[in-house]
């Protein structure tokens, strides 16, 4: 949990955007959709995981 | 004073990488916001187990029971996650849902402080 898991975020963002882009360009609207509902899903593991850290650390902090 | 630096620094570039990521998935750069807002309270979770560490100490030399002082915590700490969701949520732009994250946090306060408003009224009672 350091400042380098926003820029995997925020990289993981971009190349769905840009995947997005190239795709509906194409023509493959379903697979741009297919890219971007991946990406999300990719992202929310990742996240999912950091929030039960930190709720860990307030649930100690705070004595919960 | 790096803690605020440091913080202050994930703040803008988050909210820029955001930004960046709003026209094209809107989804994503929630999620960037969100993990922004998470690194910056745990770079200021150092900070916080100082501040409670000497918060019971302070209450356990001053004799306070560790019964007056969890609520107060627990309230403390219900506010700020919920404070965190409620505006992540207004970022998405649903504004019901932060309100019913807040109402649902001001009723669990609530609940955590009644022990408190009862023993307060036991002594108030003792002494009429």
């Amino acid at each position: 949990m350091d400042v380098d898991l926003i820029f995997k975020i925020a990289a993981v963002g971009i190349l769905v955007a840009v995947l997005n882009i190239l795709l509906t360009r194409s023509g493959r609207e379903d697979q741009a959709l297919m890219t971007s509902i991946a990406g999300l899903v990719v992202v929310l593991v990742i996240v999912v995981q950091e929030i039960s850290d930190l709720f860990d650390l307030i649930r100690d902090l705070f004595g919960f | 004073m790096e803690i605020v630096s440091r913080a202050a620094a994930c703040a803008v570039i988050g909210s820029i990488l955001a930004l960046l990521l709003r026209k094209h998935t809107p989804e994503l750069s929630l999620t960037t916001t969100l993990i922004t807002g998470m690194v910056i309270v745990w770079i200021s979770s150092s900070v916080c187990i100082r501040i409670a560490e000497s918060l019971r100490d302070v209450a356990h030399r001053s004799g306070v029971e560790a019964v007056y002082l969890a609520p107060v915590l627990k309230c403390i700490g219900i506010g700020m996650v919920s404070h965190m969701a409620a505006q992540i949520c207004r970022d998405a732009g649903q504004g019901s849902a932060a309100s019913a994250v807040e109402l649902c946090a001001g009723l669990c306060a609530l609940y955590t402080a009644l022990p408190l408003i009862e023993s307060l009224l036991a002594v108030v009672e003792r002494l009429l």
